[in-house]
């Protein structure tokens, strides 16, 4: 049984504590999977989701919070993603007197590159979970040869790598 | 609301918690026309992006069964996995490059930090609170201890945030915020301090931060 209290506070928390886009996922990761209150297949799931879906990348916690306790936990997850971005009117009153201190900037980059780490490290734990065989490598390494090189929309991606699924598995 | 004021706001969305373009919004919004215009810009992104988010998710949810959406979903499964990678490597490439630039011995440090972070959450499950937080405290110390090399103590003036593409591409105006982070390869973040309110003082800052970079090879 979800604890809807607890629940909206990992989902606020992760969204505390990240600056956007995947930021937010190895908090829930962590969190979500340690109470058992989502799998694997939800994470990757929610994440195809929210590439595809309208607006921010960051709004794929919404098709999570879906997924792993319907329409309350979607809305749960739209509220604990709107409310960390009032912060920002308080973090500004703070950082144009800051933003110019080296301390401040080496603890922002010091940030950032933990950021990437911990991104790269939930990434290859969902491998086990999207990848099954041969061609999922070739999928993915095609995907993300396209992605960085920019060319390719995104949602142009993933319709391509559905179409790659269909035709492969069906 | 001028560019300046734009790039400032930008880059102060970046460093907030939260989605990006919501913290642009509530700043943009609160700007502009103060809490309605700030609860109207919130409710003009999130309403239809985040039904559209649901909807898709409840009618995915519904077909998932289907054997034809079974076989989609296992392309497109691994494809969100080199999503996120190039995600991450895009995020990471700014702040390396920067690094390089300080010497070997900064890029050796960031490239640990980074590797440290992910190993502490994939091998020992550490809290990514307390990985984030040591991973700004061993910067700043780090730093403090091993000055970058080669670069002027006016450049070090300049921020950390990573500029975004768009802000890059604003037209530079009477040498504004675009004609300072032109130079330096889109790696200034925050542009236009309290002190560079005339256009001398950013061209003359641009100067000073792209001298010693541009002699680095």
């Amino acid at each position: 049984m979800i604890d809807w209290l607890l629940y909206f506070w990992l989902f606020l928390k992760a969204s505390l504590f990240s600056t956007g886009g995947l930021g937010n996922l190895p908090f829930l990761h962590s969190d979500l999977l340690a109470h058992g209150w989502a799998g694997e297949a939800d994470f990757i799931t929610a994440i195809a989701v929210g590439q595809v879906s309208p607006g921010p990348t960051g709004l794929w916690s919404i098709s999570l919070g879906y997924l792993t306790y319907g329409w309350l936990g979607a809305g749960l997850a739209t509220a604990a993603l709107s409310l960390p971005p009032l912060l920002a009117l308080v973090v500004g009153a703070f950082y144009y007197r800051l933003e110019h201190n080296p301390a401040v900037q080496d603890f922002t980059r010091g940030l950032s590159l933990g950021v990437v780490g911990l991104s790269l490290a939930v990434t290859a734990s969902l491998v086990g979970s999207a990848m099954k065989d041969g061609w999922s490598i070739v999928i993915a390494l095609i995907t993300f040869g396209l992605a960085l090189s920019k060319k390719v929309p995104v949602i142009v991606l993933l319709g391509l790598a559905a179409l790659a699924g269909i035709l492969l598995y069906q | 609301m001028d560019e300046e004021t734009f790039v400032r706001t930008w880059a102060l969305a970046q460093i907030s918690p939260g989605i990006n373009l919501l913290k642009l919004t509530v700043l943009v919004g609160y700007y502009l026309r103060g809490w309605p215009g700030l609860l109207a810009g919130m409710a003009g992104l999130l309403i239809p992006s985040a039904s559209a988010t649901i909807l898709m998710t409840a009618g995915f949810a519904m077909v998932r069964q289907q054997p034809l959406v079974q076989a989609a979903l296992r392309g497109i499964l691994p494809a969100t996995i080199g999503l996120s990678l190039a995600m991450a490597v895009q995020m990471g490439q700014p702040l390396l490059a920067r690094a390089h630039r300080e010497g070997p011995r900064r890029l050796g440090l960031q490239i640990g930090v980074m590797v440290l972070a992910g190993l502490l959450l994939a091998l020992w499950n550490v809290s990514p609170l307390v990985i984030l937080m040591a991973s700004g405290g061993v910067t700043i110390l780090f730093h403090m201890w091993v000055p970058a090399a080669g670069v002027l103590p006016a450049a070090e003036v300049l921020p950390a945030v990573e500029i975004q593409p768009a802000a890059k591409d604003l037209p530079a105006k009477d040498g504004g915020p675009a004609a300072l982070v032109g130079p330096l390869t889109g790696d200034v973040g925050i542009v236009g301090a309290p002190d560079h309110s005339t256009s001398e003082t950013l061209a003359e800052d641009g100067a000073l931060a792209d001298g010693p970079e541009g002699e680095q090879p």
